[in-house]
């Protein structure tokens, strides 16, 4: 007959093991089991994590926009009075004509599609790649 | 890109089937867990606004996605399950710690003691169980012992399983001992345990039922 330790033991190990069990259960043995579309846990869980994703994206944006704005400036400003001489001395490069029509038509954006532009990361991209050549050494991140 | 930024972009990258499969992994997890916690500690979970495995799990997941939550996702050391996993337990943890708090605060002012915090955390070290309390922990593991016993009687495997983990028997010692090759074998085993536990629990009740 086992005391009452023992018995605190046994069921202490037997949750433990359970819950290792449930760790290592397999995709496909957990999604066949589960009913997604009836179980208002799993539903709330999804819409939830949706909520969770929506914010994400926001604040990725953000940041994305934040830092090419922060990049755009230094170009400008690394550039100086060269600018011109600088952007000039890109259009003889075939590969740089989306970057040219960037600057170009820059100032006559509006704010929301300078915001809209500075997010597409090609943009990000050509700035980037615009900021290594007028100074190699600069790190861009 | 900021550790955080890559974070939130693998979080935004997975699928609605994993996060199905997490959150009930997470479920399981926290049922478990708190299963045990209400048993032994003072964990209370009618403050929580909801069911506790959607409290925890939404918790947990919230302080992955909070860039400056203070839990950041170490996706090169743990799966994304194993990451809220360590969250979940650490909330479960706090709640209890709290609860434990509020109870050593209420017997200090029942009996109108000044304690300092450091008497409080003594006092919930200290805190043990009233004899009734413990009557009714002691019920619960002989009843819970009794029908794991019943559940399994004539199955040598788990016959032999049940008297390892009464000898406190690591998961590892006892893959060895019982010759099962691999953990997974021992995880098997665990299931089938818990079926017939769970057969044998519902067969009582349907029996008390109709008497």
């Amino acid at each position: 007959m086992s005391n009452l330790k023992e018995k605190i033991d046994f069921v202490n190990n037997l949750y433990g093991l359970i819950l290792e069990t449930n760790l290592d259960k397999s995709d496909e043995e957990i999604l066949s089991k589960v009913d997604t579309k009836n179980d208002p846990y799993i539903s709330n869980s999804l819409s939830f994590i949706r909520r969770m994703n929506t914010q994400a994206k926001a604040t990725l944006n953000k940041s994305r926009f934040e830092y090419a704005q922060k990049m755009l400036s230094e170009l400008i400003n690394s550039a100086g009075n060269n600018i011109d001489t600088f952007l000039k001395g890109l259009v003889s490069e075939p590969e740089n004509e989306k970057m040219m029509a960037f600057f170009k038509n820059y100032q006559s954006l509006s704010d929301s599609d300078k915001k809209a532009m500075l997010l597409d990361s090609k943009i990000l991209e050509i700035i980037s790649k615009a900021k290594d050549k007028l100074d190699p050494s600069s790190n861009n991140d | 890109m900021a550790n955080k930024e890559i974070v939130l972009a693998k979080l935004i990258e997975v699928p609605d089937r994993e996060w199905i499969v997490l959150a009930d992994k997470c479920r399981s997890h926290i049922k478990t867990k708190i299963k045990w916690k209400t048993l032994f500690g003072a964990h209370a979970t009618s403050n929580l606004g909801m069911p506790a495995e959607q409290y925890y799990f939404q918790k947990a997941v919230e302080k992955l996605y909070d860039p400056d939550g203070g839990w950041e996702w170490q996706f090169e050391k743990f799966t994304l399950a194993e990451q809220l996993i360590r969250i979940i337990d650490s909330l479960i943890s706090e709640e209890v710690r709290k609860s434990s708090t509020a109870k050593a605060k209420k017997k200090a002012e029942a009996l109108n003691i000044q304690y300092t915090d450091s008497e409080i955390l003594l006092d919930i070290i200290n805190d043990t169980p009233s004899y009734e309390e413990l009557q009714e922990r002691e019920q619960y593991i002989q009843d819970f012992v009794k029908l794991v016993e019943q559940a399994i009687q004539g199955n040598d495997k788990l016959e032999l399983l049940y008297l390892h983990l009464m000898d406190g028997k690591t998961y590892d010692e006892i893959v060895v001992e019982m010759e099962l090759g691999s953990k997974k074998q021992l995880y098997k085993l665990v299931e089938s345990l818990k079926e017939k536990v769970q057969k044998h629990a519902a067969s009582i009740n349907s029996k008390e039922k109709k008497s």
